[in-house]
């Protein structure tokens, strides 16, 4: 029953509560360990026991760093961007690239992205969701941070905005320039659609 | 499965929690952060404004007619007087200044266009209250005065009108001996007779009084003896 009652209340209210009671901290990662959890495998490509690390370094640096977290801003965004930070040094210090790991996006995505790429509808989704994403994760690290945000995590400009540290501007033409790259690839690679 | 892993992780991190004894950073560590950042970022285009309004006092007061006098051409006067000290300086604050204002906790927001046009505007702002305060000419005159390796540096309007062997001389007039000639000693406290020549170029309205700075440009005789055909106050009509 009281579970219930913290899992019902806002982001908000469930720092100021952990401020005040550190086991309610445990509330707030009961909320976002999955989400965050999915996001390192996705973008990082690590093996469970390494994101499991990431995410233990980045609940801790978000508990000490509850008092800078501005209302402004959303909680989401912000945990999001002490992840993506996390997983990058994590990523520098064991000297690797990001490798986008094998998983199924749901069919709702994949047609955004076919959509958004301009594919034609009557391709194979699993097929063209398994080569896009090999495809997303050999663009530049700016351009992949980005089109993996918002077509895989579904965050709008202004969360990735947040995310990333990017003005809004930066963000969509960095999505611009990261579709048209992934257009030419497609273009290049057309065989592998059909 | 994925239930009993997500109990896991949490419970690892309330158990790393406890046994660390980690807590939350209080609030005003991050105010004071925050407060550095800001008034580093401040003090910063303050400092680069000063600097370029050195940039601009040297280039205004600079007299770029007399160039023949000490240089063999203009692009050799260029480049022997061009400030590099402060052109350097200004550039290394002004890359500091960016970078702190990315480090900031909103910097991130604004257009990098539009944050460098209003940061140029603050800096021009800045630059010319401290020009026509006459901070520039303060600061740069307060450094001549007591790092000697500043004259090796910068080369400005005392480099060019010390050279009375090619027909340049400045300093201040110390005596009138009669309406032609007077005494004037110059920035290296040498005493000279000047005499004004028949047909001298003055600027209209200008008056030879005792206690003025002024520059010469004529031609050395020995004793001491400089021969006027061109006098100018010191400062030029903007009061540079």
């Amino acid at each position: 029953m009281q579970e219930q009652n913290y899992l019902e209340k806002s982001d908000q209210e469930l720092v100021e509560l952990s401020l005040k009671n550190k086991d309610s901290y445990g509330f707030l990662v009961q909320k976002y360990e999955n989400k965050l959890n999915r996001y390192i495998l996705r973008f990082s490509g690590l093996r469970q026991e390494d994101a499991e690390d990431v995410l233990q370094d980045v609940f801790v640096k978000v508990y000490k760093n509850l008092n800078d977290y501005d209302p402004k801003l959303k909680f989401s965004s912000w945990i999001y961007r002490i992840t993506h930070n996390e997983t990058i040094t994590f990523l520098r210090k064991v000297k690797r690239r990001p490798t986008t790991y094998e998983f199924d996006i749901d069919a709702v995505k994949v047609k955004t992205l076919k959509q958004e790429l301009n594919m034609e509808k009557d391709v194979d989704d699993k097929n063209t969701a398994v080569h896009i994403l090999k495809m997303i994760n050999n663009l530049p690290p700016k351009h992949k941070d980005v089109i993996f945000l918002r077509y895989i995590e579904d965050k709008d400009y202004k969360e990735i905005s947040d995310i990333l540290k990017k003005p809004q501007g930066t963000v969509a033409t960095l999505l611009k320039q990261a579709k048209e790259q992934l257009k030419v690839q497609i273009t290049k690679n057309n065989h592998l659609f059909n | 499965m994925e239930n009993n892993q997500d109990i896991d992780i949490k419970n690892k991190i309330m158990a790393e929690i406890d046994k660390d004894k980690i807590c939350p950073t209080p609030k005003w560590c991050f105010a004071c952060k925050n407060y550095f950042v800001w008034t580093l970022l401040g003090t910063l285009i303050i400092l680069t404004s000063i600097i370029f309004s050195i940039l601009v006092f040297l280039f205004i007061s600079h007299d770029w007619d007399v160039y023949k006098y000490v240089s063999s051409n203009l692009a050799q006067h260029i480049l022997v007087y061009t400030p590099y000290f402060w052109i350097l300086f200004f550039l290394v604050f002004i890359l500091f200044a960016n970078y702190i204002f990315t480090k900031t906790k909103e910097g991130y927001k604004f257009e990098l266009k539009k944050t460098r046009l209003f940061g140029f505007t603050i800096i021009l702002v800045i630059m010319l209250i401290s020009l026509f305060l006459g901070m520039a000419r303060l600061v740069h005159e307060t450094i001549f005065e007591n790092i000697p390796q500043y004259d090796y540096v910068i080369h400005d309007k005392n480099n060019i009108w010390d050279n009375h062997d090619n027909g340049l001389l400045s300093g201040q007039i110390i005596e009138i001996i009669d309406p032609k000639t007077f005494y004037l000693e110059d920035f290296k406290n040498k005493l000279w007779q000047v005499k004004e020549q028949k047909d001298i170029k003055m600027p209209r309205n200008f008056i030879i009084e005792k206690g003025i700075k002024i520059k010469i440009i004529g031609k050395e005789f020995p004793g001491n003896i400089f021969i006027a055909n061109t006098i100018k106050p010191w400062k030029t009509k903007l009061g540079f």
